[in-house]
């Protein structure tokens, strides 16, 4: 591609676009009316300050989009992305900045809409598409096509009340697939529908994304780490983090969040005295959740137990979950037949070392538990005992990193030959 | 890959991008909306029907019952109205059905935007979809309801002049007429529910101070009042024609569809310009 073309592929140009909104209802009717009635006039504006409980939704984004290029919009709930979503979808009027949007735009925001519960699924998609902007010969020319993606079959010639959730939402989506958008907007559509039809609905989104310039809005941090080319990350309207490092962005995401309280499970004949971790900036076991590891580094973890006396023996075990709740690893002194004998009511200190730790960038939670080993029911059972962070060799949304042994060879073994 | 011309779209506060209102995008626009417009005109009507038993006999009923309702009240003398000069049935029915078109005309726009209120702070089709909806939707009521008058007029063995081809041309004027105010009307209805309801009001008080189920009075009030209620001359006007009654000056139909032009013109500016203010304030 020549770079002549370079400024024509921009696509989306969001200039220190900001909005602002009114907690209370009935105040935002009256302001609404002064807006009404004030954009007739010629008179000031109140479009850059705030008035009585009003707030910023959006405040000062800016960013440029080019084609084949993707930003994953990531945020607690509230912090603006939907907003800034309907501004670039000229839904709503910015009241600070202007935002460009060339070419034709394809909102996957809401799947089906248009559609009437009484009709047919095929007069719904005509409803649908007439209300995404196809043209009637675009439909006729499209509705086999839409039909078979969403694998319908013969109850598309029934009603769409009778359809289930996911039925309605795999016809929705069918029929927004058919858009050839320039631009494409994607706002958390693909939260119902089962895993074979999200995974058919994110290769359909790759597909067209190589051609749009697309905004991905999701909770789900594997969809936004798989599918964008940048992060931009808002916090209460303002950008909190904006770059290429999408693991970076996500990490920040997650440190939004408050880390949760310990939970104690098990029947309450072990309990969790006190638990450490080595952290090796200060050469000691911390109780804190300062620790930080690299790539490789071990990780070890004392903790002591308080043991009732009918108690006999038990086995331990660890497993780490990362922020997104997903578990990462896990240990059990059962994997090397190993159990610990109770020394009668009392307490006992224990040590386990997980040598070079592969962990991806992040906040991980540690869970310990002791368990019966013949019943396997739990003596105790402590989630997000305790916090550490790694800090990898490199940027991944996987679940771990290693360096790797790279090199280069003379000639590649061809084992089929 | 080779470069179509895109189409490009600047989003600004809304101070500046009334500047950007032009007829060429806004009638640009209204092109794009024709095709979305009849889809959901088409889309409400089957569902309509097709929740039905009776279907197509709920939208003929009503002028015949409440056309009937003010006969009996006639015939019982529990009111009494003078001489039309016709038989009262199509006296009462043709005119009622002019009135019901004209308020019909004026709640259509704001309910069809209300129904269309979650899809507008979702998606962007051009708006003007809703007003072409609101529009046939008025225009198919009125051509239904024109059946029971035409039957009751031949069942009655009343003649029916040629004039009576007019009748139709002088109920698109009233339609037009209720229509502009109506989406005139939009964005304040949706901003606060109190003016639906004054209007509801107004529209109930509107009927019986016109004369519609009783011919205009020799003197006193309501002939002073009705001296300056256009609704007046876009009632008795065309169903004169219909009933063959010699027309002093149709001139007020005219200015009736000028004014109407007019209004809706600034009506439909008026739309464009606070929809996104409305959305983002009371949107779904």
């Amino acid at each position: 591609m020549p770079t002549l073309n370079k400024d024509q592929d921009i696509l989306i140009k969001c200039e220190s676009v900001s909005k602002k909104f009114c907690r209370d209802f009935k105040r935002s009717l009256w302001y609404g009316i002064k807006d009404v009635s004030l954009s007739f006039s010629d008179r000031g504006d109140h479009n850059s300050v705030l008035r009585k409980d009003e707030f910023w939704a959006v405040k000062d984004i800016n960013f440029e989009l080019r084609r084949g290029e993707c930003i994953g919009l990531i945020g607690h709930n509230g912090a603006g992305k939907s907003t800034l979503l309907k501004i670039l979808n000229g839904l709503i009027n910015p009241d600070e900045g202007s935002v460009t949007m060339r070419g034709r735009v394809g909102a996957l925001i809401e799947l089906g809409a248009g559609f009437n519960p009484i009709l047919t699924g095929r007069e719904n998609v005509y409803n649908n598409a007439a209300v995404l902007g196809f043209t009637k010969a675009e439909i006729d020319a499209k509705y086999d096509a839409i039909v078979a993606f969403s694998e319908i079959g013969e109850f598309i010639e029934s009603p769409v009340q009778n359809y289930s959730s996911g039925m309605k939402v795999r016809l929705g989506f069918a029929i927004a697939a058919e858009m050839e958008p320039d631009i494409l907007l994607i706002d958390e559509v693909l939260a119902v529908g089962d895993l074979g039809f999200i995974i058919k609905c994110l290769n359909r989104i790759s597909e067209l994304m190589t051609k749009t310039a697309t905004i991905f809005v999701s909770h789900s941090m594997p969809m936004v780490g798989r599918v964008s080319s940048q992060v931009l990350l808002m916090h209460k309207g303002e950008k909190q983090f904006f770059g290429n490092d999408t693991a970076q962005g996500i990490k920040e995401y997650v440190d939004l969040f408050d880390s949760p309280e310990r939970i104690n499970q098990g029947n309450g004949d072990i309990e969790l005295a006190r638990v450490t971790l080595y952290n090796k900036a200060t050469h000691s076991f911390v109780a804190d959740h300062s620790t930080v590891l690299e790539t490789a580094d071990d990780l070890k973890l004392r903790f002591t137990l308080d043991i009732k006396d009918n108690v006999s023996d038990f086995n331990l075990g660890i497993t780490m979950f990362d922020a997104q709740l997903r578990e990462t690893l896990s240990s059990n002194s059962s994997f090397i037949s190993k159990t610990f004998k109770s020394t009668g009511a009392g307490q006992q200190h224990f040590e386990i070392t997980l040598p070079h730790i592969i962990l991806a960038s992040g906040k991980y939670a540690v869970t310990l538990v002791a368990s019966n080993p013949t019943t396997d029911t739990f003596y105790m059972r402590v989630t997000n005992c305790i916090y550490f962070s790694v800090k990898a060799i490199g940027i991944s949304w996987g679940t771990s990193v290693v360096a790797g042994e790279w090199a280069e060879v003379e000639q590649t073994l061809e084992i089929n030959k | 890959m080779a470069h179509k011309e895109l189409k490009v779209s600047i989003y600004s506060p809304a101070k500046t991008s009334k500047k950007s209102i032009s007829l060429r995008l806004m009638f640009a626009d209204l092109k794009d909306a024709r095709f979305l417009g009849r889809q959901i005109f088409i889309r409400d009507t089957k569902a309509m029907f097709r929740q039905s038993l009776l279907g197509f006999a709920w939208a003929i009923l009503p002028p015949f019952l409440s056309g009937g309702l003010w006969i009996f009240l006639n015939y019982s003398g529990a009111v009494n109205i003078t001489d039309t000069g016709i038989p009262y049935p199509i006296f009462v029915i043709s005119g009622t059905l002019l009135f019901a078109t004209f308020t019909q005309a004026l709640n259509t726009p704001s309910d069809a935007v209300n129904a269309g209120k979650s899809m507008m702070s979702k998606l962007n089709f051009p708006r003007e979809a809703l007003l072409l909806n609101a529009f046939y939707r008025t225009l198919f009521d009125f051509s239904l309801k024109l059946i029971p008058l035409l039957l009751i007029s031949l069942g009655l063995g009343f003649s029916l002049g040629w004039s009576a081809l007019l009748y139709p041309l002088g109920a698109l004027v009233i339609m037009l007429f209720g229509f502009s105010i109506g989406v005139f009307l939009i964005p304040f209805k949706m901003l606060y529910g109190d003016i639906g309801r004054f209007i509801g009001l107004g529209t109930q008080l509107l009927m019986y101070a016109t004369p519609i189920v009783y011919p205009m009075p020799e003197s006193g009030f309501i002939k002073d009042f009705n001296a300056f209620n256009p609704l007046y001359y876009l009632i008795s006007i065309p169903r004169d024609w219909f009933t063959s009654i010699e027309v002093a000056s149709a001139v007020p139909v005219w200015v009736g569809l000028i004014v109407a032009l007019i209004i809706l013109f600034f009506g439909w500016v008026l739309y464009r310009i606070t929809m996104p203010i409305i959305i983002e304030r009371v949107g779904a």
